[in-house]
């Protein structure tokens, strides 16, 4: 019986931010907290389907920077730090909530056993290295872990330098190797930006397949037959999955999208926030600003109640819901399914359906549960199969040739998030920075002198870091602008600076050890692939 | 041929027609901060009330509302009436003062990397100079697809080229833009020209609004000289802009991988029906033009929850 399959992709990424001068830097909480509450959450899931038997089969990308930060000594440090007072808050809480209303008490119980958890997981079952989670279950084949552009660069944008694309991929395969141990066979493209011509590049690098929007299909140079419904393969052999236009409305959509159920938990109250200043003092950021704990005690309620209205959360009706949801997505799947089958006359269509990965867990907190119970429910099911990219790479024996629009997932469809009135200023920079960084790393090709090549390899550090999409996209958003503009302008000026030093002759020693300390990502960055024009 | 100058804030505004489904909510980590910042009064919460009260205490337009209650990350819909954005405000303030913390004092947050970012118990790393140079000094010309109606031109200039163009030769400095779609182009043979006067001394880049999806365009920086005859100075790289139609193609490849044989076919068409997503309002175009100055794109932010 012909069936559909059905593919989960989950991009994980964030920004690199390390700031090892710092005790205690907030936008290094962005990593604690996808750590607590997505990337500890699949792990928990994966083992919980294991043990269960359920056969998971899901796609990820951990992209270049999250593994660096994943394995990044100082972090991990600094993450079980953040834990352990966050363990006592928990335990504060508990006591705390004896006398206030009992579904408060409940979830501050929650909260400590599954924080306890966390801690343990964290420190004892992965001695403090959870991407050693995820590669184990891509080596129990429940997993296709793919890579992503060295630090997220917007590809589309470089066109005109094919040693800057060569670098981000180069790169990005060099760091997936380091931490995982064979080579990627696939590549989320950051934003899914793609242009024609591209998928030369790929094929360059041996990657066999990447992910795109859906009107990269609708508008390619030859009408897809199916349209997102099959993979196709371009013109340099590099296969190519699009987004399932249906599956991300329903997770995602303002009207029916799961996530903003009244009895999810709701994402804006917590009690860095909501308790009394000098009690949370301790545990929120140094300087004495509020922040986020990620223990909170209310449900969405309605999307009109006003926050300081909201209801009592409750774990166990939340996780009912994400059951029911589940459910729901899974029925919906399959009479799709039905349709597609009866469309394409017993050709099994391939669903697409990919998420930023915090999406499940930090701003959905159920959503880990979600794909847990989806995963249970599709194994019974007759009529759809899970898979990983790769597998259909395996299987797929007819498939249409095709060259993908040029387009991302962004707002629109295409380039204006990364290039408008607010972040265009930073091309300038970035166009030139790539131009003296070819130019030096042509002037010192045999280069021999140790301290030289140290500066010529830290100048790629600051390249590849200014070169993030996040800070363009942040200056979109017109929020944290401030992190994302220095951190921009900081990258630019030490990458100039190195320049100046590498042409003058006059290194200074202290500078170039500072930067190797600050901008400590990819140890084995090269300056010789921007000879690779 | 619509000229918009660099700081433009238009696709700002295009933003909000989108498809909301295709946003990533990774970047919501990014700056859930400041949302949380925005929504609970934050850092300095109670001052941003009470700004917030006077400033509707005055006569408002919609289009203010509406642009405030954006900046605000409050859920604004087209059709609402002043009133009801007006309320919507009144009812953000309203929760705001209810969930406000005790204090409204506080310090920085420990955010970014400027001189705020340190705690009191460490030695205070160097402050570093982070000043970017506004020139190269380099002539250099760029054009960049921002999406199939609008490219993107930045250029730099050498010291000799930028005093040569405040000189008397020249008149008038245009930028040209060539649509050269699968031609070689030898400076005279472009399918359309087009032309717009831009002032070298007060901008570094442009929006230009271009005709043709899928075309390639080549900009050109160039002048008029004292005889009226143009002149070009530097020409920019290729800039292919997206496509935004299905392929008007009737045929098909497909690649058998058990038999390694490529096949051509004619093309019968998609055969899943699709629902392409347009723009629109009830509004007319007016509210496309609109500049905002609000930081409105908070409303596009995709938390999932609440929306």
């Amino acid at each position: 019986m012909p069936r559909g399959q059905m593919m989960f992709v989950l991009h994980a990424h964030l920004p690199y931010v390390h700031h090892p001068e710092y005790p205690f830097f907030l936008e290094e909480h962005w990593l604690f907290e996808t750590i607590t509450e997505t990337y500890i959450p699949l792990l928990r899931m994966f083992r919980n389907l294991e043990q269960d038997k359920v056969p998971v089969k899901l796609t990820m990308s951990i992209t270049p920077p999250l593994m660096e930060m994943l394995t990044n000594p100082d972090l991990q440090n600094k993450y079980e730090k953040h834990l352990e007072k966050l363990i006592e808050l928990a335990r504060k809480e508990v006591v705390r909530t004896v006398n206030e209303h009992p579904r408060k008490h409940k979830m501050a119980q929650y909260y400590l056993q599954n924080l306890e958890d966390t801690l343990y997981i964290f420190r004892e079952v992965y001695k403090k290295n959870i991407l050693n989670g995820f590669k184990e279950y891509m080596a129990r084949g429940y997993l296709d872990i793919i890579t992503c552009n060295a630090t997220h660069g917007y590809l589309p944008f470089m066109e005109q330098y094919p040693q800057a694309i060569r670098a981000q991929l180069e790169q990005a395969i060099k760091t997936y190797e380091r931490h995982i141990g064979v080579k990627p066979r696939g590549i989320w493209l950051a934003e899914c930006a793609y242009f024609p011509g591209l998928d030369k590049y790929l094929a360059e690098y041996g990657l066999e397949y990447f992910f795109v929007d859906s009107h990269a299909f609708w508008y390619a140079d030859e009408r897809p037959r199916y349209g997102v419904y099959r993979p196709i393969v371009t013109p340099n052999n590099v296969f190519a999955f699009a987004r399932d236009p249906e599956s991300s409305e329903q997770v995602w959509s303002a009207q029916i999208g799961y996530p903003g159920d009244s009895r999810y938990r709701e994402f804006y109250r917590d009690i860095g926030f909501d308790r009394e200043y000098e009690y949370i003092r301790p545990y929120i950021d140094p300087s004495g600003v509020r922040m986020n704990t990620g223990i909170k005690y209310h449900k969405i309620t309605s999307k009109d109640t006003p926050l300081d209205k909201k209801d009592y959360y409750d774990i166990d009706e939340a996780k009912a819901t994400a059951y029911e949801h589940a459910k729901d997505f899974l029925r919906k799947k399959e009479a799709q399914i039905d349709y597609l089958l009866n469309l394409f006359e017993g050709l099994e269509p391939v669903i697409v359906a990919p998420f930023d990965a915090e999406l499940f867990g930090h701003w959905w907190y159920e959503g880990p549960f979600f794909l847990e119970y989806f995963m249970r429910e599709a194994a019974k099911s007759q009529k759809l199969r899970v898979v990983r990219a790769c597998d259909l790479v395996d299987w797929i024996e007819k498939v249409q040739i095709l060259t993908p629009a040029a387009s991302s997932w962004g707002a629109n469809g295409y380039n204006e998030v990364w290039l408008n009135g607010t972040n265009d200023w930073i091309y300038p920079h970035l166009h030139e920075m790539v131009e003296r960084m070819t130019e030096v790393a042509k002037e010192h090709a045999n280069e021999t002198d140790p301290l030289k090549i140290r500066v010529l390899n830290q100048m790629v550090r600051e390249l590849l870091l200014a070169q993030s999409s996040d800070w363009a996209f942040i200056m979109t958003t017109r929020t944290s602008v401030e992190y994302a503009v220095n951190r921009t302008k900081t990258h630019i000026k030490r990458f100039l600076n190195l320049y100046d030093m590498l042409k003058s002759g006059n290194i200074d020693i202290g500078e170039l050890q500072r930067l190797e300390y600050v901008d400590d990502i990819f140890p084995d960055a090269d300056y010789k692939m921007y000879l690779k024009i | 041929m619509t000229i918009i100058k660099h700081y433009t804030t238009i696709y700002v505004e295009f933003m909000f027609l989108q498809h909301f489904t295709t946003m990533s909510p990774r970047s919501n980590i990014l700056h859930e901060r400041s949302n949380y910042d925005r929504s609970l009064g934050g850092e300095s919460g109670m001052s941003i009330v009470k700004q917030l009260e006077e400033w509707l205490s005055q006569k408002r337009t919609i289009q203010e509302l509406k642009a405030k209650a954006k900046e605000l990350g409050l859920a604004v819909k087209k059709q609402m009436t002043k009133s009801e954005v007006r309320k919507l405000i009144e009812r953000y303030i309203e929760r705001t003062k209810a969930v406000q913390p005790e204090e409204a004092e506080q310090s920085r947050p420990s955010s970014s990397t400027s001189s705020t970012g340190q705690i009191q118990t460490t030695p205070q790393p160097l402050k570093e100079d982070i000043s970017i140079p506004d020139t190269y000094n380099k002539d250099k010309l760029v054009a960049m697809p921002v999406n199939p109606f609008w490219i993107h031109i930045y250029w730099d200039l050498s010291h000799a080229n930028r005093e040569f163009l405040k000189s008397q030769e020249v008149k008038k400095v245009v930028l040209r833009v060539y649509d050269v779609t699968f031609i070689e182009f030898d400076g005279t043979n472009a399918h359309r020209t087009f032309e717009v006067a831009i002032d070298i001394l007060s901008t570094k880049n442009y929006y230009i609004n271009v005709p043709m999806p899928g075309a390639h365009y080549l900009a050109e920086l160039g002048y008029y000289d004292s005889n009226g005859n143009y002149k070009y100075l530097m020409r920019s790289n290729l800039c292919r802009v997206p496509v935004n139609s299905p392929s008007q193609s009737t045929r098909e490849r497909w690649l058998d991988l058990r038999k390694r044989r490529r096949i051509v076919m004619p093309s019968e068409g998609m055969l899943t029906p699709i629902v392409e997503r347009i723009s629109g309002s009830v509004q007319g175009l007016e509210h496309l033009f609109r500049i905002s100055s609000a930081g409105s794109i908070s409303v596009i932010r995709l938390s999932g929850k609440g929306m």
